[in-house]
């Protein structure tokens, strides 16, 4: 989606809002919709990341100071709203169902075998990867689902690349180690 | 330079994330070209490694958002903007309010610790077992309580004053109790006062227990004469003889002792209901051991 191709209220243009925070929500929407979705898996709660992530972008916006991308930049926020979201869900229950969920929803067509077992291995990957913990299960989705550098995950998840590199070995081990036990 | 297989495997881990230099990469890449099972364990992350960028890859996949989702998110956002700037004064006078708040409590309290001391307050005259002072008898403290100190005067000595807790049991405590007693022992059935002061609060009452142990084997008469300096506090202390049984409680003036053994008495201690706080009223008592003809 181009931002500026899609035609929003003449009265929102240039009148409540400043251009920037506009501009910004028209060009990163759909990315941090699905950051929040990849994140939260659930389409509801992601719309509510998205708008609460503009709606403190707009309120730090001032504060930026180029330091990172701004995409980068609004990652970070997102990620903090998706984390408060999490915290207020009823947590690992709730988390569980909701892959369960977003297992259920993957398309399922009729596909040649090889194309099943590849979807099969995805779904019990990604359903590994929902069992992991949160400090481990950030990093990979930003790095396998978002192709995101260990910098540009260090940025946004305001920790070390050093850390990175190491939560991410981690996961990647608990995540065969898991694929190994149910093969 | 040639890396070891634990390098190898920690530069592979690497390479899963782009993390490797030129350099590193070089040296990685002239490893595996002479090391099977480096290149194997390479080939197997790097298979997994693809395997989950491709499981992951549609993770959060979603249709372009439609128009009015956009505008939505724009008009929250116009919405709580305003809000913002309507509250925005508030909060900032609200925390300057508060922040002022917090410096005078900080002054408040550097002022405070740093204040001069207090004029020093008299501390309770130690009493010992000899001789009372007379007359000065009430000082003033600061304290919640009417302390009570006992002195002793006359030709006895190795007097001990002990806590009677011996729920309402007349109890003379045998030479071996006293000494576990004072040991700290287990049986602590009289609990030592030390000091031989005793805190009170004005009108409460207290029994202690006077102790003398006789170790000489002789026959002594013990002459026993509680004395109160000041007449107002003399119906408050009173001394009453008490042998094992409690019933036979009588106020005595002396008591035989013969040979080795103890003698103890129990003592009745009042403190003044008119006793300002903080007063310390001295309690004195004159104990006199005389000799006994050795019986025939």
């Amino acid at each position: 989606m181009t931002g500026m191709a899609i035609d929003a209220p003449d009265r929102l243009r240039g009148q409540e809002l400043g251009a920037d925070i506009e501009a910004l929500v028209y060009t990163h929407y759909d990315a941090i919709f699905r950051l929040a979705l990849s994140i939260l898996a659930d389409a509801d709660e992601a719309e509510d990341a998205v708008q609460e992530t503009f709606i403190a972008a707009d309120r730090a916006l001032a504060q930026y100071r180029g330091q990172s991308s701004l995409k980068t930049w609004l990652f970070a926020i997102a990620i903090n709203q998706c984390r408060q979201m999490l915290r207020k869900r009823k947590r690992r229950q709730a988390l569980t169902d909701a892959w369960q969920t977003a297992r259920l929803l993957l398309p399922r067509p009729a596909l040649p075998e090889e194309t099943m077992t590849h979807t099969e291995t995805a779904v019990l990957l990604r359903d590994a990867v929902a069992e992991l913990k949160d400090k481990h299960r950030l990093p990979v989705i930003l790095r396998y689902a978002h192709n995101m550098t260990a910098p540009e995950i260090a940025q946004i998840l305001q920790i070390s690349e050093g850390t990175v590199h190491s939560r991410l070995h981690y996961a990647r081990r608990e995540l065969k180690h898991k694929m190994e036990t149910r093969d | 330079m040639a890396i070891s297989h634990r390098q190898a495997k920690l530069y592979i881990d690497m390479a899963l994330d782009n993390a490797l230099s030129a350099a590193m990469q070089a040296r990685l890449d002239e490893h595996l070209a002479n090391c099977a099972g480096c290149r194997a364990y390479a080939q197997e992350w790097m298979q997994f490694d693809d395997k989950l960028s491709r499981s992951l890859a549609g993770l959060g996949d979603a249709p372009p958002a439609p128009p009015h989702k956009v505008a939505a998110v724009l008009t929250a956002v116009a919405v709580r903007r305003q809000r913002w700037r309507f509250w925005q004064p508030f909060q900032m006078s609200g925390r300057l309010v508060l922040n002022g708040v917090m410096l005078v409590a900080l002054i408040f309290a550097v002022f405070w610790l740093l204040r001069p001391p207090e004029t020093a307050v008299d501390s309770p005259t130690p009493v010992t077992s000899t001789i009372t002072p007379a007359a000065d008898t009430v000082t003033s403290l600061t304290s919640d309580y009417v302390v009570i100190h006992f002195a002793f005067t006359g030709s006895v000595e190795g007097l001990q004053l002990y806590h009677p807790a011996c729920d309402g049991v007349a109890y003379i405590p045998q030479p071996e109790t006293l000494a576990s007693t004072t040991a700290g022992g287990k049986t602590n059935y009289c609990e030592l006062i030390t000091s031989n002061t005793l805190l009170l609060k004005p009108g409460e009452a207290r029994q202690i227990l006077l102790v003398y142990r006789n170790t000489q084997d002789d026959d002594v008469t013990l002459t026993f004469t509680p004395q109160s300096i000041n007449e107002w506090e003399r119906p408050f202390v009173q001394a009453i003889c008490k042998q094992k049984d409690i019933q036979a409680r009588q106020t005595c003036a002396s008591y035989e002792v013969r040979g080795e053994g103890v003698w103890a008495r129990y003592i009745d201690v009042k403190a003044p209901e008119a006793a300002p706080l903080g007063s310390s009223i001295v309690v004195q008592f004159n104990l006199n051991r005389q000799a006994l003809p050795i019986k025939p």
